[in-house]
């Protein structure tokens, strides 16, 4: 038996009955968005294994907790802020905080105390680049997308997704020190991904965005717009997704692999953009398949560098 | 223990699953603090690298060459 409510202070005579809420570790974990935190570490792994240098294993692992725990912190912050609309969608009406369990200040407090705790590591442990990229993404989520961007623009995840896309940039940073033009690149790639990938979602998501008040594309500028902007960017994935091994630090298979899959989603995209106004089955398979397409496209990578295959194309091409 | 209060009005009390929700939760904060504590050496050991046991402190006479040093110079 449960009682999910929280009891107030009440006053009785001269004495206050403090509270002591209701909220379970789960449900402080459940602030963290760990659905988000795994493809977070996923992505942060790989700019960090395909680096060039080497790292202490534990200072590695300290690494990849921190970009966890701070883009939990993140999570944390955004549902702090979101409540409001959280509790408006059949989605995210049962997180903690619009269901009571947790309240505002408490999300709030262990948003903040997360994200300082995240990235002072970071510093001490790993190095300030990678703290400092680490930083930035917490303040571009909870600040640039959350509190300004996403109840502002219909471009609020394109911009905005630019927090998402920051990861392998700080894995990459946590093993030399720097940012370079191949962590850009990996950055670019879950860049030009998360408009297709969200506005799949916000297509058959539309009403609940819509009860929101959030400014999605399909609730701005219609479905038809939104689906002819799927296809747009994702024929524009393509050529950046193909980035690793112009660059020279993605091989053969990663070109092989990724030719095939992005084949795949752009057969996904055009029957998003030719499906009729109404029907969403085309935009919940796309959504589907752009998660298994970043995963997939990371997992080469990772796989390519962990085996010594990266050779570059250009090299095959010559031999 | 739930607290009673002797007033008029009915006496409040927490119920027994925001004492259960609150004790998870302060062994979940004293798993976590003590995680830190071992993750903090752990990390610090690493950072110093390896021999750092054997190291000698500053000040103190730890190697062969020192003591003959000092020995010689007596």
């Amino acid at each position: 038996m449960s009682d999910s409510s929280i009891t107030t202070g009440k006053a009785i005579g001269s004495q206050t009955m403090p509270d002591i809420g209701m909220a379970a570790p789960a449900d402080y974990f459940e602030l963290l968005k760990p659905r988000v935190m795994s493809l977070v570490i996923f992505t942060g792994l790989v700019g960090l294994v395909v680096a060039p240098g080497t790292i202490n294993p534990i200072i590695a692992f300290t690494a990849l907790l921190c970009v966890a725990i701070g883009a939990g912190a993140s999570g944390a912050l955004n549902m702090w802020y979101d409540a409001d609309i959280d509790l408006k969608m059949a989605r995210t009406a049962n997180r903690p905080v619009p269901s009571g369990r947790v309240t505002s200040g408490e999300a709030f407090g262990f948003g903040i105390t997360l994200s300082v705790g995240s990235v002072l590591t970071m510093g001490l442990v790993v190095n300030w680049v990678a703290a400092g990229l680490l930083a930035f993404t917490i303040f571009f989520y909870a600040v640039i997308y959350t509190i300004w961007l996403k109840r502002s623009t219909p471009q609020n995840i394109v911009i905005g997704g630019a927090a998402g896309a920051f990861p392998p940039m700080i894995g990459w940073a946590a093993v030399t020190g720097s940012v370079s033009v191949e962590s850009i690149a990996l950055f670019l790639i879950i860049f030009m991904w998360t408009p297709p990938h969200f506005w799949a979602l916000a297509l058959f998501s539309s009403k609940d965005y819509a009860a929101a008040g959030v400014p999605m594309l399909p609730n701005v500028a219609g479905e038809r717009e939104t689906r002819r902007q799927i296809m747009l960017y994702s024929i524009l994935l393509m050529p950046v997704t193909a980035l690793p091994v112009l660059l020279g630090f993605a091989g053969v298979i990663y070109a092989g692999v990724t030719a095939v899959i992005g084949l795949g989603f752009l057969v996904f995209a055009y029957r998003v953009w030719r499906d009729a106004e109404g029907e969403y089955k085309t935009a919940r398979q796309l959504f589907a398949y752009s998660i298994l397409y970043l995963f997939l496209v990371f997992s080469v990578l990772l796989v390519e560098q962990g085996l010594g295959l990266a050779a570059p194309l250009r090299a095959v091409i010559v031999l | 223990m739930p607290i009673e209060l002797n007033n008029d009005e009915a006496p409040r009390r927490w119920t027994a699953e925001q004492l259960k929700r609150r004790r998870q939760r302060n062994v979940a904060l004293a798993l976590f603090l003590g995680g830190l504590v071992i993750f903090f050496f752990v990390v610090t050991i690493a950072k110093l690298g390896g021999n750092v046991a054997k190291r000698p402190s500053y000040g103190a006479i730890d190697t062969i060459e020192q003591v003959h040093s000092i020995a010689h110079i007596g």
